[in-house]
């Protein structure tokens, strides 16, 4: 997984839980990086698993809490470190939309060896987007998380669904996300 | 130092490391950016190559255009001639067998017949005629196997093949190209071949074609009279040698250095592409070999080319 996810979840804990927390949970995991992050780089999906692990026996949150409440933070950061090309982007649901064409090519730009979800799209009923995510990490909870903060971001009243849940045995995850007036 | 003082450093570090983060990702969309400018430009440089490669081929081809037409236009010359001939001869055949259909059993006398068919026979001299025309279709199938043969040559160098090598032998390869050039080679040189290398290169016949034809035109070039053409191929363990030598005005000491580079001539304008030696240079590489030339001023020139040898299976 790409060092900058790493970097923003040192950094979201430092944050909001204050550097002693993050040392505890580098100690208490055997990491191959020894917790070195640094954005250029790929780490083993492994390690960012057994720091979410260690943090939810440490906060006694359950790990799709966790991992939903970092995509609302990495959501921040990353749209922070974006190129200009998409910050004419004005609405959450074109933002989204734009996900897997857009976005996900301007990563591979800057990342060409990041591995990235797969995003498929269907209109569904009135005000609402259906997202089809797939990826063999299965962090729909992490999506889940990107797009309530991507909603804040374009002041977008939201809920998501998550009728179906790859780790629930689906193939794909699907996310109806319905925009309030 | 106060834990504030850490925090105050740490948010300073991490500002300064996130600056830094962002210079990265800046000059690897720039660097990203450019890999695909070049990719682009690579692509388009391979294309226009193959297409030099191409031009080039057909301006040696065009060169031997008139050789090409001569060489053709005897056969088909006296085939034409021999169909007008063999035409009227089965006018008056047909003429015979007209007179035979106009026979009428019950009206015509079969002795009248005979005596018409006969004196018919005399008149065009059908006898004539019948031993003339094996002749006369033998030397049309030969005059067109001639033009077939002539097309397929020119077929043979002038098609533009994928990447792929095959296995085949130089000798061959050169005799197809002298047969080619036999109409520019017959009344301006002497061609003595020692042709001993008897392996297979792995190779594109036709790009090698043209890389001979280059340096055989040049060879003749070269020469104003009594001009010798010289090809040899030897063998060694891994390689095939072919040396090409004239004795013509060869070339001048300052010069040699420059004949494989691109639109260097010392033909007259228009008459020279500046591309034949390039191009061969290129192709020779390709099918990693090397090309080396020795001149000497009114003695001569020779290239000498080294191939390897296709891989034994």
């Amino acid at each position: 997984m790409q060092g900058s996810i790493y970097t923003t979840f040192s950094e979201m804990i430092i944050e909001k839980m204050g550097m002693p927390v993050w040392n505890e949970l580098l100690e208490s995991v055997a990491l191959e990086s020894g917790g070195v992050y640094t954005s250029g780089v790929q780490y083993n999906d492994s390690e960012i698993m057994s720091l979410v692990s260690a943090l939810s026996e440490k906060t006694k949150i359950d790990v799709p809490t966790l991992v939903k409440t970092f995509g609302e933070y990495l959501f921040i950061h990353l749209y922070k470190s974006s190129p200009a090309s998409i910050s004419h982007i004005d609405n959450l649901r074109d933002f989204l939309i734009a996900i897997d064409q857009v976005i996900h090519k301007e990563v591979k730009r800057v990342h060409p060896k990041a591995y990235l979800p797969n995003f498929e799209y269907d209109e569904g009923a009135d005000n609402e987007l259906i997202m089809f995510y797939q990826s063999k990490r299965k962090l729909c909870h992490l999506s889940e998380g990107l797009i309530i903060s991507a909603a804040k971001h374009f002041h977008q009243k939201i809920t998501i669904q998550h009728p179906e849940c790859m780790h629930n045995g689906a193939d794909k995850c699907k996310l109806i996300i319905s925009f309030e007036d | 130092m106060s834990d504030d003082a850490y925090k105050v450093a740490y948010e300073r570090e991490k500002k300064a490391r996130q600056l830094a983060e962002k210079l990265l990702d800046d000059k690897t969309r720039e660097l990203y950016d450019n890999v695909i400018d070049l990719e682009g430009t690579l692509k388009k440089l391979k294309s226009t190559q193959s297409q030099l490669i191409q031009s080039e081929k057909m301006a040696s081809l065009g060169q031997l255009t008139a050789g090409v037409a001569h060489e053709i236009n005897n056969p088909i010359s006296y085939s034409y001639s021999n169909l007008n001939c063999l035409s009227e001869n089965i006018e008056d055949i047909f003429k015979l067998d007209q007179l035979m259909q106009s026979y009428d059993e019950n009206t015509s006398n079969a002795s009248d017949i005979i005596i018409q068919y006969k004196s018919l026979r005399k008149k065009i001299d059908a006898d004539y005629l019948i031993a003339d025309t094996p002749n006369l279709l033998s030397d049309i199938i030969d005059g067109i196997e001639r033009v077939k043969k002539i097309v397929n040559n020119l077929k043979k160098v002038s098609y533009k093949g994928g990447d792929d090598l095959i296995p085949f032998n130089i000798n061959d390869c050169i005799k197809d190209c002298l047969k080619m050039l036999a109409n520019e080679l017959k009344y301006s040189m002497e061609i003595k071949l020692a042709l001993t290398a008897y392996d297979n290169i792995l190779g594109q016949p036709s790009e090698l074609s043209q890389v001979f034809i280059n340096l055989i035109m040049n060879a003749i070039h070269a020469c104003e009279s009594n001009g010798i053409l010289s090809i040899s191929t030897k063998q060694t363990d891994s390689t095939v040698l072919i040396y090409i030598n004239d004795n013509g005005r060869g070339i001048a000491k300052e010069n040699i250095s420059k004949v494989f580079d691109p639109f260097y001539t010392s033909k007259a304008v228009g008459e020279g592409t500046g591309l034949g030696l390039p191009v061969s240079h290129g192709i020779i590489e390709k099918h990693n070999g090397k090309i080396e030339v020795k001149s000497e001023v009114n003695v001569g020139t020779t290239f000498i080319i080294t191939l390897p040898l296709a891989p034994k299976t």
